[in-house]
């Protein structure tokens, strides 16, 4: 029977709305369990360290730095939009370790979704390739 | 309102999570075959070998201070 692959393009704009299920439209479960879990709690370790306002990028005038870790967390897609939504607009950063950490924190979970939507427009290997392939219409 | 992190050697404990969950991802992409158990011995090995280069650059780092303080 002739067979598809699920679209790679469409798995990347899943993946970057919600961390993880890019895999999952892909067939690949286990996959994209561990990643959606995995990001999801570097996310809210980074928030609970730092505080919700370091999703926010009013807070753009840092340094060079902190700057790619601010931008960094749109990569998160759904869980940065939802933090940028519910904080109060009138506080700021704070300042500190915890504030530095948990900027890492959420920035290196975006970096790590970004590397995952790079992944599902790949090209599949061999131990997924049975799962990844839905079977053609007609 | 952020947390308070200690500028202790405890507050280093805090690479922890962020070693174990980039390799778990890492692996979670990178494995050919997923199967648990391939799984987490993979990434136990991955976060063992960040924490060990990790211990490694700062012993070397303790050893130039070292000797610069002595110089």
């Amino acid at each position: 029977m002739a067979k598809q692959m699920r679209s790679p393009y469409l798995a990347a704009i899943l993946a970057w709305v919600i961390p993880g299920a890019g895999h999952l439209y892909q067939g690949r479960r286990q996959r994209g369990m561990i990643i959606f879990v995995s990001i999801l709690i570097l996310f809210l370790l980074g928030v609970l360290l730092g505080g919700i306002e370091i999703v926010d990028l009013k807070n753009v005038k840092a340094g060079a730095g902190e700057v790619i870790l601010i931008f960094a967390q749109i990569f998160c897609g759904l869980p940065t939009l939802i933090g940028f939504l519910i904080q109060n607009p009138n506080v700021s950063m704070g300042v500190g370790r915890g504030a530095d950490l948990g900027l890492v924190y959420a920035g290196v979970a975006g970096l790590l979704n970004l590397m995952c939507i790079i992944d599902v427009l790949m090209p599949v290997s061999q131990g997924d390739s049975h799962q990844n392939k839905i079977p053609a219409k007609g | 309102m952020p947390l308070d992190v200690p500028t202790s050697p405890g507050g280093l404990l805090w690479a922890l999570p962020i070693c174990l969950i980039i390799a778990s991802v890492y692996k979670a992409i990178k494995l050919e075959a997923f199967r648990w158990p391939l799984f987490v011995r993979e990434v136990l090995l991955l976060f063992a070998t960040i924490i060990g280069f990790l211990i490694l650059v700062a012993l070397a780092l303790l050893t130039i201070a070292k000797l610069a303080h002595q110089v």
